[in-house]
């Protein structure tokens, strides 16, 4: 199975060769894997360095598979925590909720689920809609209050200037954040949460009928890296 | 006078030279590293993900409408499987990688492992990270080599089927040259696309990313304890090591405290970054598997053979 390299034995006693060099696999498709490989290196490298020309030119899951590099490449303003809110029918206001049980892949971390679902679709209504029903049915299904909405908001907590103490990482209820710190990025209308729960509009209960924050869209979300 | 192999390859043209080094034997613990602990990284990766086949690939999970072609971060939909289904393909996930890592029917079991990783990084883009993406990228490398050789369950039955046959110390695998160019590809990638970002303009850019759910205890530790400029120090330490790895990684004489640097910064990353460790294994196991000198490969596949009587 293998040939030898070295057929000269160093000393009388030995004479099986040091080197025994494997044959090479006979393969019709060298040439075409060799220029795969390469193709794959340059894409790797270019979509690196932030060229847009394999975006032009490859097909979306070959781009993919190519994006390998360039992580961690901005600094991380704020630390980023995306949290949900369900819209009580008995209570008529919003209390947090847990979703974790429901997104239990790296339930604790910002690589879970959930969490990677507002990172890259917090502006895509037709994914934050899917959300919001798939939240209210895990919801309404496992046997807590009943909600009618959603309302997905991210925190954007300060950290300690470098070398200052730091204290770990700690989940803390959402209403202990203040406003200042969190932003609501999707939430249910009014008539669809009143629809869900089986109630009339209360005319006291303000004027948010649409699923979108009025305010500009915060940009220290976007500055996420994920490896 | 004869002339010597380094004098005839500088005469070459640059495509034979290529060529020349694509072809020249390798010590085939370069390919049976890989071969051994990448699917291990990988699946160490995918544990938590595996774990929850159903909700990961299954119909027990949320799931990604389709959003068309226009969706870069959807590069194909795969709607979601039966949950028995998840479970199978994860079970053929696992089955794959371990019998790579053990060397049991290596070369076919890598393409089980890279086609059901490519399926598994595209059904779930939320749940794909960069040892998503590498994974497949590693099987097929692995499909088209002689790994499994050398060491592993199918070298150990050839063995006791013939105790004279001589095992092969070395490979000649375009394989081993892939990894060998893909870390600083990758590395000079990442280090300018650092350059083009913040790291020249802010001075703490690492001490930034301290602070959230990857955090682990030795973060906390180095953090509390560092002062400020170390920060800045190891910054600037990954940033030349990245940008000019394609000059440390080819330039011999310091090629091997390259080598020592690049694992010591994943060592790092996967003490303080804890979700980021396989990747970190993953990427330590390509470095030190490609680029660690030969005569230290060629003494440790010695030792290695001793040890298991391989």
């Amino acid at each position: 199975m293998a040939e030898e390299l070295e057929p000269k034995p160093r000393s009388k006693k030995s004479k099986r060769p040091k080197v025994v060099v494997a044959p090479e696999l006979a393969s019709r498709f060298r040439s075409f894997w060799v220029v795969v490989a390469g193709l794959y290196l340059t894409t790797v490298w270019l979509d690196g360095v932030g060229s847009t020309f394999p975006a032009k030119i490859t097909p979306r899951p070959w781009l993919y598979f190519s994006q390998v590099a360039a992580l961690f490449v901005t600094a991380a303003p704020k630390v980023i925590d995306y949290r949900a809110e369900g819209w009580s029918c008995s209570e008529r206001t919003w209390v947090e909720i847990d979703v974790r049980p429901w997104f239990r892949i790296d339930r604790d971390n910002k690589e879970n689920r959930f969490q990677r679902a507002l990172q890259f679709y917090r502006k895509n209504r037709t994914v934050m809609q899917a959300l919001e029903d798939f939240v209210i049915k895990r919801n309404n299904a496992s046997g807590n209050p009943p909600i009618g909405g959603v309302r997905f908001a991210s925190l954007r907590l300060s950290y300690p200037p470098a070398g200052e103490h730091i204290a770990p990482y700690e989940r803390l209820p959402l209403a202990t954040y203040s406003g200042e710190q969190r932003h609501d990025w999707y939430w249910t209308p009014r008539p669809r949460r009143n629809e869900r729960c089986g109630q009339h509009a209360d005319p006291k209960d303000g004027t948010d009928d649409s699923d979108r924050p009025s305010s500009p869209a915060r940009k220290d979300d976007d500055r996420e890296s994920d490896p | 006078m004869s002339e010597t192999e380094p004098t005839l390859r500088a005469r070459m043209f640059v495509g034979d030279r290529f060529f020349s080094w694509l072809k020249t034997p390798v010590p085939v613990l370069r390919l049976e590293l890989v071969r051994f602990a990448a699917p291990l990284a990988i699946l160490g990766f995918m544990s938590s993900r595996i774990a929850y086949a159903d909700e990961w690939l299954g119909d027990g999970g949320f799931r990604v409408p389709d959003l068309g072609v226009a969706d870069p971060r959807q590069p194909l939909y795969l709607p979601a499987l039966p949950g028995w289904a998840a479970w199978w393909v994860a079970a053929a996930f696992i089955a794959s990688g371990l019998a790579v890592s053990l060397g049991f029917h290596a070369r076919r079991a890598a393409w089980v492992f890279a086609s059901v990783a490519a399926y598994v990084a595209l059904s779930d883009r939320l749940a794909a990270f960069s040892v998503s993406k590498m994974a497949p990228v590693v099987g097929v490398a692995l499909a088209l080599s002689p790994c499994g050789l050398r060491f592993g369950i199918d070298a150990w039955r050839q063995r006791r089927a013939d105790p004279e046959l001589r095992l092969p110390t070395h490979v000649v695998s375009g394989s081993v040259r892939f990894f060998q160019i893909l870390i600083p590809t990758i590395y000079c990638a990442s280090g300018i696309a650092k350059c083009r970002g913040d790291w020249l303009k802010e001075p703490f850019v690492l001490w930034s990313h301290l602070h959230g759910t990857y955090q682990t205890g030795v973060t906390i530790l180095l953090a509390n304890l560092l002062p400020a400029f170390a920060w800045t120090l190891f910054q600037v330490f990954t940033l030349v090591l990245e940008t000019f790895a394609p000059l440390w990684f080819a330039w011999g004489r310091v090629r091997p405290v390259a080598v020592l640097a690049a694992a010591s910064m994943h060592a790092m990353i996967g003490l303080m970054f804890g979700p980021v460790r396989y990747f970190a294994m993953l990427m330590a196991t390509l470095i030190v598997a490609s680029h660690i000198s030969a005569e230290r490969l060629e003494r440790a596949e010695k030792r290695l053979a001793r040890l298991i009587r391989a």
